[in-house]
């Protein structure tokens, strides 16, 4: 069972090409950094004569981008926390509890999942206007958790559905009041669902543009996806620079995925699996 | 029984205490001694980026307590959306760069601008300025801007070296500007680079003057202002927007004009790639930076059978506006003040090669380009407004979609038909 | 009833979410449709126009239209580029091969990145002078194919989909993956030993049980092709490509409220799309529960 076949062999060949071919354009961006323009200009393809370090650092001092960084990690982490608390909540009620409304509620929660962002931009806007908030960290996490909540309380209302319930009447009859059951017994054993969650809600987050363009314009409170944009208008015929602005920028993101790629794609697949 | 609503009460309330901390932290302490200038400006690159850094710091030096914080876009994006959102938004800069013209009195209309008749009164500062600067930045009669410098917007630049080599003299008619371009491609240069990429201001723009030659300056300001009878499909539009056509049939441009930034055409030009590139005034200065051996001059639109103005230049006064509502009115005025200073100017002048609308200045420029700049704005019989700064935004786009499509190769006729479509609505 | 709860306690375990939903993503929704019906500019004075905006949109407006029919061809082209494409590797990495785990996690890498930086690297990938595309065409002699492929109004919109794909389709080959992992193995052999070929096994087997996936993940698409911003806004140089021949629904409304200053028209779009997309979910889950209980 456990022989290969030749046609396996062609199949993983033929998928190992296939994969560094899409792996090619990072790797490209990568080593056209290390060139000069008139090259990158001449002869895309070509390697770079020498291996040089320094304009990374360049371009991360140039393009303020350590400054992006922070201010993206302050929002994407806070709006997880808030939306990880909030869902589950939420979603424990909606799957446990029984009141007047639920399924109304519940229903008012999925519906936010088919709203596109554009609908309300323009009132939301006007509403972070009238607030004060513009230009400061809640006008995009408040948005963003709010936007957050629906596929998480999806998520983890399918998840809590599937769990016996065994230790929660046991809990009860121990005289465990409710916020104890879930703080203490369905939090801990929800681990995978909620990382689920709490990796989605990063990387929405990370990535949004649209809210952080209209939202912020401080370069002090800035997040990193305009920040790159903004280094993109500036630097736009500098290719070197700029390759190397985004390279500099995507390492932490690949650190991140090659420590934790097992934790978010099984946190993916099992939740996927659960829905 | 128990009763959780002690600790959900608790974590709620620690829940909101947190995002009350946020909020305050979000707000930010604000400095209590120093002024801080929010300086809105879309110069993020050339000599002029290198001179207005050290102008800045020259008048932080003298001026401790002020800071000067400044916000510079890609103008594309400052012209549309960038500055309008700043305004929108509640957090409008404190003194910011303009084009003259309608930009200016949009912002009047909007509430955004101050006036300055009394500020300039003061110590004569009016009078430093040279007369002419001063049409682009009045509305109904009084003023909202300090004029910084005049912008050609639109003439054709070449390369002197390749025109020497094959013997072309600056054309003075439209045909003679054709034939050069055909034995330049002969030769197998590239013979116009041009980047029109996103809304299409740069060819949008000389296709503008070239329709302003061809039916006249007032059927043109008439044509963009939506008067009763205009229409883009005007026969004297049409044959303006044919002249590209033409040039775009006979293989005179790079290809690709419309997915290519302004700057990479100018690059393309820069290493001697293309032979010449239209653009505006605002080259010198990227050259003094970027190119500062390549040999260039440049020449106006040549002469067009048409009705307008055959000697007419597309171009406007630019400078810099406070906001009305900005409580730095007085800190912002110095910073213009020292900004328009005959030293700070000649400064400027020297390092970009830019006109500037400061008196006592022209002989300071070192670049031989700026006596071109100069004789253009003087031999000008009339100056054309560009659509985006002279007329509304979205006929101004309507136009330069146009224009762009017949860089594409689509028919200008059907083009401009469909430009019409584009803003039956504003009639 | 379980014991230690009072009539309030779900209620406040539901307030938090609710209170953020409410206040940030449906009263602006809501108040979106009012604006629907001004003419406004973002401040100052609001004009009732009535059904106008609507009147404009659906009738003269062409660029809406153009706009929303990019939106229907990057939908469908995404059905092959991210939808099929994943599926496709899914499929061929599910085998337990060596390196094949490792295959799956490269695959997914592009997700992690910021969406704008592969805009701008794809923005350079398509470059006419210093791209890898043309410039490999140069190199294989095919120097006449090369073309500026976000600004040619033709190949503009597939040029986005397929950069889509190349994000996207990691995405979607988990999603598949953990469903061909849940089919028991016990049913592909069984064929195997029949005697079917991989492809036979693919279609009769793994397919149809993969249906409930397939739905979910076309209906992602679907919803996503109208989220899509972020793309189209990098590479197509502020939205619209070379005279809106880009454009998507999305771009549009930005440049009529924030460029334009036309608020209440930007909200008439934005409430036709949202209606659009709304009633075609709802319909499209509606009948695939359907279909699924007569399956």
């Amino acid at each position: 069972m456990n022989r290969l076949r030749w046609k396996d062999y062609v199949l993983m060949l033929a998928m190992l090409l296939l994969c560094l071919a899409m792996a090619f354009p990072m790797v490209w961006m990568a080593y056209s950094s290390m060139k000069p323009n008139r090259l990158i200009f001449t002869d895309p393809w070509s390697l770079p004569e020498q291996f040089t370090l320094e304009r990374f650092s360049e371009a991360w001092v140039v393009g303020n981008l350590g400054r992006y960084f922070t201010n993206s990690m302050i929002v994407t982490s806070t709006t997880v926390l808030l939306v990880v608390l909030l869902a589950s909540l939420a979603a424990y009620a909606f799957a446990r509890l029984e009141f007047r409304g639920r399924q109304p509620l519940f229903y008012l929660f999925l519906a936010g999942l088919v709203i596109p962002a554009q609908t309300f931009v323009i009132p939301l806007f006007v509403l972070l206007r009238n607030l004060g908030l513009i230009d400061s960290y809640p006008a995009l996490i408040l948005p963003y958790t709010a936007l957050g909540l629906p596929m998480s309380i999806f998520i983890l209302h399918a998840f809590f559905s599937t769990l016996p319930r065994d230790l929660e009447d046991a809990a009860a009859i121990d005289g465990c009041g409710l916020f104890r059951i879930y703080s203490l017994i369905i939090m801990p054993i929800s681990k995978p669902a909620l990382a689920t969650i709490a990796i989605l809600a990063a990387i929405d987050s990370w990535n949004e543009f649209l809210f952080a363009m209209l939202f912020i314009r401080d370069t002090m409170t800035r997040t990193l996806p305009i920040g790159l944009y903004i280094f993109y208008g500036h630097y736009d015929i500098d290719y070197q620079m700029l390759f190397s602005g985004l390279t500099v920028a995507t390492i932490p993101l690949v650190l991140f995925y090659v420590f934790f790629h097992r934790f978010i794609i099984e946190g993916l697949t099992v939740g996927a699996l659960k829905e | 029984m128990t009763y959780e609503g002690g600790t959900i009460v608790r974590t709620i309330g620690q829940m909101l205490f947190i995002t009350c901390l946020l909020i305050l932290l979000a707000a930010g302490p604000t400095l209590a001694d120093a002024v801080v200038l929010d300086f809105a400006h879309a110069t993020t690159g050339g000599a002029w980026r290198e001179a207005l850094t050290e102008i800045i710091r020259e008048f932080e030096e003298s001026h401790p307590d002020i800071t000067i914080r400044e916000n510079a876009m890609k103008d594309e994006i400052y012209e549309t959306v960038g500055l309008v959102s700043l305004f929108h938004a509640g957090t409008p800069p404190d003194v910011y760069f303009q084009w003259g013209g309608w930009l200016v009195e949009r912002d009047v209309s909007e509430g955004w601008a101050a006036k300055l008749d009394e500020e300039l009164a003061r110590d004569s500062w009016k009078d430093s300025f040279s007369s002419a600067a001063w049409d682009d930045a009045t509305v109904g009669g009084e003023i909202y801007m300090v004029p910084h410098g005049m912008d050609i917007t639109n003439l054709v630049w070449y390369n002197a070296d390749i025109f020497a080599r094959y013997d072309l003299q600056e054309p003075e008619t439209w045909e003679e500007f054709m034939d050069l371009c055909q034995t330049l491609k002969d030769a197998g240069y590239t013979p116009i680079a041009a980047g029109n990429k996103g809304v299409g201001w740069p060819m949008g723009n000389w296709a503008g003057h070239l329709v302003s030659r061809v039916i006249g300056e007032s059927a043109y300001d008439d044509l963009l202002k939506l008067e009763e009878g205009t229409s883009f499909s005007d026969p004297g539009v049409v044959e303006a927007l044919g002249l590209l056509a033409d040039m775009v049939d006979r293989g005179f441009f790079n290809i690709g004009v419309n997915v290519i930034d302004a700057s990479e055409a100018r690059m393309s030009f820069f290493m001697e790639q293309a032979v010449m590139h239209p653009i505006g005034s605002w080259l010198v200065s990227s050259a003094r930076r970027d190119a500062p051996e390549l040999n260039y001059a440049g020449f106006d639109t040549p002469a067009i059978d048409g009705q307008g103005d055959q000697s007419s230049m597309i171009g406007l006064t630019v400078g810099y506006m406070i906001a009305a509502d900005s409580p730095h009115f007085d800190e912002a005025a110095k910073f213009l003040r020292h900004l328009t200073s005959v030293e700070m100017q000649r400064y400027r002048v020297e390092h970009t090669g830019e006109i500037s609308a400061v008196r006592g200045t022209g002989d300071a420029a070192v670049d031989p380009r700026f006596e071109l700049l100069v004789d253009i704005t003087e031999a000008a019989g009339t100056t054309v407004a560009p659509p985006d700064t002279g007329y509304e935004l979205e006929v101004a786009y309507a136009f330069y979609d146009a224009a762009a499509k017949v860089m594409d190769g689509i028919d200008p006729a059907q083009a401009l038909q469909e430009a019409d479509e584009a803003i039956a609505h504003l009639r | 009833m379980q014991r230690g709860i009072d009539r309030y306690t779900p209620y406040l375990f539901v307030l938090p979410a609710l209170v953020i939903f409410v206040l940030f993503v449906l009263y602006p929704a809501l108040d979106n449709f009012r604006y629907s019906f001004f003419d406004w500019r973002g401040f100052g004075p609001m004009e009732w126009v009535g059904w106008a905006n609507y009147e404009r949109a659906l009738g003269s407006d062409g660029i809406f239209h153009l706009a929303f029919r990019n939106n229907i061809l990057y939908f469908l082209g995404t059905i092959g580029s991210e939808v099929a494409f994943g599926l496709m590797i899914a499929f061929l990495l599910s085998k337990p091969l060596p390196l094949f785990s490792g295959l799956r996690v490269l695959f997914f890498t592009p997700m992690v990145l910021s969406m704008t930086i592969i805009g701008i690297l794809w923005s350079y990938i398509y470059h006419p002078q210093i791209g890898l595309i043309n410039s490999l065409l140069a190199a294989v002699g095919q120097q006449d194919a090369a073309r500026a492929w976000l600004g040619d109004p033709q190949t503009i919109i597939a040029a986005v989909v397929i950069t889509s794909g190349w994000t996207y389709g990691g995405f979607f080959m988990l999603l598949f993956y953990a469903g061909i992992k849940r089919i028991p193995a016990a049913l592909a052999e069984a064929a195997r030993l029949d005697g079917a070929s991989e492809w036979k096994i693919f279609t009769l087997v793994t397919f149809p049980l993969l249906r409930p996936i397939l739905v979910i993940a076309l209906l992602l698409c679907w919803t996503g092709s109208f989220k899509a911003f972020n793309l189209f806004w990098v590479m197509t140089g502020e939205g619209g490509g070379p005279y809106h021949s880009g454009e998507i629904v999305a771009t549009w409304i930005m440049k009529q409220a924030f460029q334009f200053s036309r608020m209440g028209y930007g909200a008439a779009l934005a409430v036709i799309m949202t209606i659009v997309v709304v009633v075609s979910s709802t319909a499209y889950l509606l009948y695939s529960n359907r279909q699924r209980l007569e399956y």
